[in-house]
């Protein structure tokens, strides 16, 4: 059960890889091989992608909304993600520029045998956490969108029966709950309780807070909920650990290669090395070439073994960066898209938008939102503007539904009235904010123009920014308008409303 | 507009400057054997990368129209940008610092003292002129309106109306993010030239020779620990920063707990939930929440005022789905999530804790009997304990300013 839970897979990895690099740095002091110590610093770079995953696994528990933030920190992860994929990319670009500079100047490898031996050991670990983290690793790619469904049939089996606060995994919850009780206690309170209510009950308040997070987190509900958020996580430390493995790939390949057909100057004699650019060297040469030419070779000079055999590891060193760019590219893609707020592949706001309108009682939809929090958790929000209140509560179920079909269960709805007697339909938007706010709002910057608008309206108003697929025209609209509720029945609260701008 | 120019115009002329100049350090950081100078070259290198990232993230954000792709459009992605330019330059400091304690361990004086000092004395001057290039507004390709430098708040004089006072905020704060991953990599390359002057220099002034490594040799190595030390001082609270606004985390300007209070002290509201606050891009706050409230009337003298709140806290996009309360639900649930309760964990914030203090802006204002909980089986009994019908909840309404009489009339719940 151990394995199940990606911290303790993270933690695993962690402590393997930290007691492989002190020991790779151990025996590079002992056998004296840069190139080992140097190794083992991209085994300190794994180490750090580990931090960063772990980090933001444990910040993405804290799925409770909190002062600082309105939604918890789900989206840790998918910045975690973003951060490693990030980082990687960093990585490949320094051992890219490693490459280049051991063609300018190539290296031997001393003591072969040492460096395949820790090369393997390398390998090996690196295996293994490929084995850890395989579930999430090449698999992912698939299983980023089409949640929204799926999980509703797996989701149901947890929530049957009453979960209170003894979840069936008791050892992975307990220590969830030690975890998170700590967490939580450190998140500061109340999003909006009053604060003496909250003051006499903090006590009973931690209570449920630790047992709330228990009950929230039974294992195998917690396997269900490893959603694409953690599965982007998971597949960032994937990729760390599969650019180890290439690395310690290399490694083992060049220093076999070197060990099999390098054939080393000796520590006695002559020795010529061709594929060192060595100005001494070659007036030696060129003394000995000129001196007696038939018996060079009886001479005893050795020639340095097969020059091409140094320019194998830039070579294979620039065809692992190149793998692991290409394999980085897909994750940082798809954080960095999450993190835009932009809509989710499988969501096709036209449709939504055109379901939503053909809906009775609906007029108008605006300020249609959709956008992924983090994993299966979308968010929408929209203005539906109807005729009256009345048909809006009929059509508000209707609504939700609607956006329940399309995997988006956390919606905001807001509905506008149209007024009597005015233009029907899109015209206005119940709009926040005065004129000077409209380059604040979410989409009411840029170009302040807004002479479009003007004329479509009869009043003060003018429409708001709509969604570009119901009027193209507008597409680049970043109108202004202005706060002009009208109600049938509270004409001096219309008034009110317009007076006061 | 003006602002295309003058920040495009700068960072291209960065580019092309960065280019040349990475060409002629690397050449002679390898000619001198000087591992500060190749450094310092592939930190232009880096600091080109830096420069195509944010380059390409303020087009993109400047094409911020919406779209079926994007709802909000991309104006987030110089958050984005920043971000992975701060990473990017605490992985190359990471292996800055890894080489350096290399060095440490097997130190090597620098070979040719006097052109590593000329070419580190130019690398110098030309990140001199990259910090002098981003710190000043309309020095390249003179933009349209007059100069003010990158932090000030205040605008200037000549603004034709509040509304421009409030975009050039807005955009200078939103570019400062993007130019600043930018400039931290600048930065991090002056000092990394000022390392490679200082080094050179002493070894021009005291030539090693023969001799074998004294202090020396040394100086290089520890020189660019600290300056390592300073670049990552300066990146993290860029990258906290981008944080902010990426992990939707609220806003700097606004303080949770007063605006929830606030937001229940507006006549009309019985009870707030679902408050969520968060940053589109620097300056552009959105809020969206969910509002209880006894009859439609209600709602529509709440409303506006519930605006006006948010207005006065800065926060100018907001979203209110108004829930009127019947005696079925609990008065703490949102009448309307989700259409089953199976969607429980697709929804941001659970629902089925949300007498919990935590639970996103939940504010009870009025008093309220015990109502029948339909919750689904994840209920626990400490549901049932929470008092909302605490008299201290009466109490409360004292805070708000006039609303007394009015609480009392919402207290009576049918």
């Amino acid at each position: 059960r151990c394995w199940q839970n990606r911290r303790a897979r993270l933690l695993c990895m962690l402590a393997l890889t930290f007691l492989f690099f002190v020991v790779e740095v151990a025996v590079s002091r002992v056998t004296s091989s840069l190139a080992m110590l140097s190794d083992s610093f991209h085994m300190l770079s794994d180490v750090m992608a580990l931090v960063v995953a772990l980090v933001a696994v444990r910040f993405a528990q804290r799925t409770r909304a909190t002062k600082k933030n309105t939604f918890g920190w789900v989206r840790a992860e998918v910045m975690g993600a973003l951060v490693n994929a990030v980082f990687l990319t960093a990585l490949c670009f320094t051992i890219l520029l490693e490459a280049i500079e051991r063609f300018t100047e190539p290296h031997e490898i001393q003591q072969p045998l040492v460096v395949i031996a820790v090369g393997v050991a390398g390998l090996i670990i690196n295996l293994l956490g490929l084995c850890l983290f395989n579930h999430h690793g090449v698999g992912g790619h698939g299983h980023a969108h089409g949640h929204g469904h799926s999980h509703g049939g797996r989701q149901q089996h947890p929530r049957g029966g009453p979960k209170p606060e003894q979840p069936p995994g008791d050892g992975e919850a307990a220590l969830n709950r030690d975890e998170t009780s700590t967490l939580v206690e450190n998140s500061s309170s109340s999003n909006g309780v009053s604060q003496e209510k909250l003051g006499d009950m903090k006590d009973d308040l931690s209570d449920v807070q630790v047992n709330g997070n228990a009950g929230h987190y039974p294992l195998d509900e917690e396997e269900v909920e490893e959603d694409s958020s953690a599965q982007l996580n998971m597949r960032g430390v994937f990729l760390h650990v599969f650019g180890d493995a290439l690395g310690s790939v290399i490694v083992v390949v060049n220093a076999l290669l070197f060990y099999g057909l390098w054939n080393p100057c000796p520590e006695d004699g002559p020795c010529y090395n061709p594929c060192v650019n060595d100005h001494c060297m070659e007036n030696v040469t060129l003394f000995r070439a000129l001196g007696s030419s038939n018996k060079s070779e009886q001479d005893g000079i050795t020639v340095a073994g097969p020059c091409w055999l140094l320019y194998l590891d830039p070579v294979l060193c620039l065809i692992m960066v190149c793998i692991l760019l290409y394999t980085t590219y897909p994750l940082l893609r798809e954080s960095a898209l999450i993190l835009l707020q932009t809509v989710p592949k499988q969501i096709d706001v036209h449709s939504l938008n055109s379901k939503l309108r053909t809906l009775e009682g609906v007029e108008a939809i605006h300020e249609l939102h959709i956008w992924q929090l983090a994993g299966s958790r979308i968010i929408g929000t929209a203005h539906i503007k109807c005729p009256d209140p009345s048909t809006y509560m009929m059509v508000a179920k209707r609504i939700k539904e609607i956006f329940h079909d399309e995997g988006i269960h956390a919606t905001t709805i807001q509905p506008e009235f149209a007024s009597v007697g005015s233009e029907s339909g899109r015209g206005k938007c119940e709009f926040p904010c005065r004129t000077q706010c409209a380059l604040k709002q979410c989409c009411g910057a840029g170009e302040a123009s807004t002479a479009k608008k003007t004329e479509k309206s009869s009043s003060l108003s003018i429409s708001c920014s709509e969604v570009v697929i119901e009027f193209p025209k507008t597409r680049r609209t970043k109108s202004e308008s202005i706060p002009s509720v009208k109600l049938e029945a509270n004409t001096d609260q219309n008034e009110q409303f317009e007076s006061s701008l | 507009m003006g602002r295309y120019s003058g920040k495009t115009c700068r960072l291209i002329f960065m580019l092309v400057l960065t280019v040349g100049f990475f060409v002629a350090e690397l050449v002679s950081g390898y000619l001198g054997n000087s591992i500060a100078l190749v450094s310092d070259s592939f930190n232009m290198l880096s600091d080109l990368i830096s420069l195509c990232v944010g380059l390409s993230t303020g087009r993109i954000a400047r094409r911020s129209r919406r779209g079926p792709r994007a709802t909000y459009g991309y104006s987030r992605a110089e958050a984005v940008g920043a971000l992975s330019n701060a990473v990017f330059l605490t992985a190359l400091c990471f292996t800055i610092l890894v080489d350096s304690v290399l060095r440490l361990a097997r130190p090597e004086p620098i070979d040719d003292a006097q052109l590593v000092l000329i070419v580190g004395t130019l690398g110098l001057a030309v990140n001199v002129v990259g910090l002098l290039v981003f710190q000043d507004w309309g020095t390249c390709c003179r933009a349209r309106r007059p100069v003010s430098s990158l932090n000030a708040g205040d605008s200037p004089i000549d603004q034709k109306s509040p509304e421009e006072g409030f975009e050039k905020k807005k955009e200078k704060k939103s570019e400062a993010l993007n130019i600043r991953g930018v400039l931290l990599h600048v930065m991090g390359d002056a000092l990394g030239s000022v390392v490679v002057v200082v080094t050179a220099t002493i070894f021009y002034v005291r030539p090693l020779g023969d001799a074998p490594c004294n202090w020396q040799c040394y100086i290089d190595p520890s020189l660019t620990i600290v300056m390592v030390l300073i670049i990552l001082s300066s990146a993290f609270p860029l990258i906290k920063e981008t944080s902010t606004i990426l992990l939707q985390m609220v806003p700097k300007g606004v303080d949770m707990q007063l605006l929830t209070d606030r937001l229940a002290c507006v006549p009309g509201v019985s009870s707030l939930h679902e408050v969520h606050v968060w940053e589109l891009a620097s300056g552009r706050n959105i809020a969206t929440l969910h509002v209880k409230c006894q009859t439609p009337s209600d709602y529509q003298g709440a409303a506006y005022q519930i605006r006006k709140v948010f207005h006065e806290a800065g926060v100018h996009s907001v979203t209110i789905q108004p829930e009127y309360a019947d005696h079925k639900t609990s008065h703490l649930l949102c009448s309307s999530p989700c259409i089953s309760k199976a969607c429980d964990s697709h929804l941001c914030c659970s629902q089925r804790e949300p007498l919990r203090a935590e639970t996103n802006g939940y504010v009870e204002k009025s008093e309220s009997s015990l109502s029948a909980q339909h919750k689904d089986n994840g209920s626990r009994k400490s549901d049932i304990e929470i008092p909302m019908e605490d008299p201290v909840a009466e109490e409360n309404m004292k805070n708000c300013d006039g609303s007394g009489d009015k609480s009392q009339s919402g207290s009576t719940r049918f």
